[in-house]
């Protein structure tokens, strides 16, 4: 019960579709998180999230034992943008798909979390233009948002960012 | 002369307008209006997007918002966000407004928009979260 890169394809995919598609009203890492473990329950894959209490320690979720509703609750309730920023990786522009993350880091506890919908490169203008979707503090129902990379505003790393798959699997 | 015919045309006219001026103050009170006068506080901003009314009060709190339930369910009924609406709490006017636009993003230095952040009520799912954006308490459901 691993993560193969076609799981993490048919992530992308999927990623795509369930930010679109979304029409509560939600919190930014929220929506990240939902999707993810919307995904994994549906294809029956692990999912294994590091927080920081007194010391590392890990949200599992295993498909074959676990209720996803119940883990996605605790996963909402207990983490916030700068634990998805602890449990993704830098990725280079170019490399981006739907459903990797942009993310910022305003001060020790706030940041925000956006999520690619697609991503294209604008020859002309030498420059990658993102549309993603994002909840947000209060929730809303996820806006569709569409800007050059380099002009969104304390991108974190000023890399997009990928969830760290290989970590999912024990 | 007899002027009670008058006198009694002049009592009917007094009461028919004090009726008419009854009727519609109780009608027309908008959901804005209920709110504010629920919670002896003003509605600083409306987003209709999302069904919110952003409310700057330094007194309320999550726990007057579950008290006055009742109350402010009544002031959407029968109106166009009846089953979804939302209130978030701040603490002042300047406050009120999501974490990443522009003029709130500089409140993010020393974490004041997070703290004057006091409460989110959410009516389609009957949340009621105390401090959202610093130690979140859920106190409905």
């Amino acid at each position: 019960m691993s993560w193969t890169t076609e799981d993490i394809s048919n992530y992308h995919i999927f990623a795509k579709e369930y930010v679109s598609s979304y029409s509560s009203k939600i919190d930014c890492a929220d929506l990240a998180i939902a999707t993810l473990v919307e995904f994994s329950a549906q294809k029956t894959l692990p999912v294994k999230l590091k927080f920081y209490q007194k010391g590392w320690e890990w949200l599992k979720f295993n498909p074959k034992a676990d209720k996803a509703s119940e883990f996605k609750s605790k996963a909402m309730r207990m983490l916030g943008a700068l634990n998805i920023i602890d449990n993704t990786k830098p990725i280079p522009i170019g490399a981006a798909k739907s459903g990797d993350l942009i993310m910022t880091k305003w001060n020790q506890s706030l940041g925000h979390t956006r999520i690619i919908y697609s991503i294209k490169h604008d020859a002309k203008m030498k420059k990658y233009e993102v549309t993603w979707y994002q909840g947000n503090l209060p929730p809303v129902k996820p806006e569709k948002r569409v800007d050059y990379f380099s002009n969104i505003s304390n991108v974190f790393g000023e890399k997009p960012r990928r969830w760290n798959f290989e970590q999912f699997t024990d | 002369m007899n002027n009670l015919p008058i006198k009694f045309t002049v009592i009917l006219l007094i009461l028919s307008i004090f009726s008419i001026g009854c009727a519609k103050s109780k009608s027309e009170e908008s959901a804005q209006a209920c709110v504010e006068r629920i919670l002896h506080a003003n509605v600083v901003r409306i987003d209709t997007s999302n069904k919110r009314f952003f409310i700057a009060s330094q007194d309320i709190t999550a726990t007057d918002i579950k008290e006055k339930l009742p109350q402010l369910e009544e002031c959407f009924l029968s109106r166009e966000w009846n089953s979804d609406w939302s209130l978030s709490g701040f603490t002042d006017a300047k406050y009120a407004g999501y974490k990443d636009e522009a003029d709130i993003i500089p409140y993010h230095k020393d974490n004041t928009w997070a703290k004057a952040y006091v409460f989110e009520y959410d009516h389609a799912t009957n949340s009621l979260v105390k401090n959202p954006a610093t130690n979140p308490e859920q106190i409905l459901p």
